[in-house]
């Protein structure tokens, strides 16, 4: 089971080496053996995926073959409304997020042959980027027990990590595909904002959620992406531009490419083991043909603060009933979170939206005319332990929490897209990640880079000893 | 910024990050409306659409 890849697992289906019942009990088999301990999952479809895998089989034997994902199981962030299944959105409440219409991501999958394995774990309302849930279970890091997870996409980053699904979807407002996907070792797509329809999702911040793919394998991302990519008639802010086919031009290295390393901020403050991880993945891929050079730019810092101003004021505006009606049901640090945003003047909102697109056009500006994409660091620091941050006062776990998704949330932000990927292992055997920054609607560039370094540096062969 | 939060901690952030959007504004002109975002960005990517 660890060995496939989705792209793998897609031709072996397709050329019926292997059944998508086989593989959908192997995967059912490994989340009943190891997921009471991880805690991967709030909801497993254990008979609804057996009963998909022999309708898919079934499709097989009689010739039709839906997609590419035609019988691969995957996992769905729970806070994605899928068909007969409950969307907690990792609240107490079974049935928190109900929609009209299932998520558009999920139905694309679906329709691209994906089976449902179930809904995973993640933090209360994607509200925190360690991956703790006290109503559900802390998401164990499958690299070492005790660590986070990372989060808010907690759950898709242990189920894909531990090979109990392969692939997911997660969510992202201020860094929660990257820093799972980081954590946990894996490769996580925060596409470019427009790019993936959000529609039939919970949302945390109408203004900086995204969903993106979590996968094993940069390849399998692409893949993933180009499924759920598009204009959706449901979302208004999908965008109208062509979805390329990201695997087709993804093996043409990076011979040429300019790829600047952030002179300033993304360095600032980080453990010196993923400084060398990541400054030696730049180095391998000059060695690749890339031009490396330093560049600075327009400091992320207030970006990152006014993104945070955005999301704590529409968060709260989402989900003020629960905050209203019981907010003894929240965690006290979410509670906190939530309740910030009541301080929030509409002035401060609508400016800092004024702001954005300036901002984001003199970002483009500076950088891009420099260089083709931005190499930095995902998580400033390895997984911490789970018990670091949790426990002590509440405003200082929320102080921790902004610490540590200083380096991913500027780029919601400014929306472009960021591929992260594993770029080596700290001492104590945690996974290390870098960031791949790219123009927006140019997540073929970012993904025929992260292939280029997947390919030279090897990590993804590296597996969790979960069993 | 509102100022009605009683927790002087909280009172003391959001002075602080009311400062910091005000820098971020200054320039904006009375035209200046919230774009779409999304615009912005497709004004941004590469050309091959």
């Amino acid at each position: 089971m660890s060995d496939w890849t989705i792209e793998s697992l897609g031709a072996a289906l397709r050329e019926r080496r292997i059944s998508a019942v086989e593989i959908t009990d192997e995967c059912l088999a490994r989340i009943d053996r190891l997921d009471p301990t991880l805690r991967a999952f709030i909801t497993v479809n254990a008979d609804g995926a057996r009963r998909a895998a022999k309708e898919r089989d079934a499709e097989l034997a009689a010739g039709r073959v839906r997609g590419p994902l035609h019988g691969v199981p995957m996992a769905w962030k729970d806070l994605c409304a899928a068909p007969g299944l409950p969307t907690s959105c990792g609240t107490r409440t079974r049935d928190y997020f109900v929609s009209e219409t299932p998520c558009t991501a999920v139905a694309r999958l679906v329709a691209a042959g994906a089976i449902t394995l179930g809904k995973t774990n993640m933090t209360e309302l994607a509200l925190g980027p360690f991956g703790d849930n006290a109503h559900h279970g802390h998401v164990q890091n499958p690299w070492r027990s005790g660590h986070c997870s990372g989060g808010s996409s907690s759950g898709s980053g242990a189920a894909v990590s531990a090979s109990l699904a392969l692939g997911a979807l997660g969510s992202d407002t201020g860094g929660s595909i990257r820093l799972p996907a980081a954590c946990c070792g894996i490769v996580g797509l925060k596409p470019t904002y427009g790019r993936v329809s959000r529609a039939g999702a919970m949302a945390l911040s109408w203004s900086n959620d995204h969903l993106g793919p979590m996968t094993r394998t940069v390849r399998d991302a692409a893949l993933m992406l180009g499924v759920i990519a598009g204009w959706d008639s449901a979302d208004s802010t999908t965008s109208r531009r062509r979805v390329p086919d990201y695997l087709a031009g993804i093996d043409a290295g990076v011979r040429g490419l300019r790829i600047g390393v952030p002179a300033n901020y993304y360095f600032d403050d980080v453990d010196t083991e993923i400084v060398a991880a990541v400054r030696d993945a730049a180095r391998q891929l000059g060695e690749l043909g890339a031009r490396v050079s330093e560049v600075r730019v327009p400091d992320p810092g207030p970006l990152a603060e006014a993104t945070g101003v955005i999301s704590r004021a529409e968060s709260v505006t989402i989900h003020a009933r629960l905050l209203r009606e019981r907010p003894q049901e929240i965690q006290p640090v979410v509670r906190a979170r939530l309740e910030f945003g009541l301080h929030i003047s509409a002035q401060d909102y609508l400016q800092v939206l004024r702001s954005r697109g300036p901002l984001t056009r003199e970002f483009l500006r500076v950088v891009f005319s420099q260089v083709d994409l931005l190499l930095a660091p995902t998580i400033p620091e390895p997984a911490p332990e789970i018990a670091a941050v949790t426990t002590g006062k509440v405003e200082d776990i929320i102080k921790r929490m902004g610490r540590f998704s200083r380096l991913t949330r500027p780029f919601n932000g400014l929306g472009l897209p960021v591929l992260s990927l594993p770029c080596g292992f700290s001492s104590r055997g945690l996974p290390l990640a870098l960031s791949i920054v790219g123009r927006p609607f140019d997540e073929a560039t970012v993904l025929r880079a992260g292939q280029a370094y997947e390919r030279a540096a090897a990590w993804v062969s590296r597996r969790p000893a979960t069993g | 910024m509102n100022p009605s939060s009683a927790d002087p901690s909280v009172a003391a952030e959001l002075t602080r990050l009311s400062d910091i959007i005000a820098r971020l504004s200054r320039g904006l002109s009375l035209a200046d409306e919230p774009a779409s975002f999304v615009t912005v960005l497709e004004e941004g990517a590469p050309g091959d659409e």
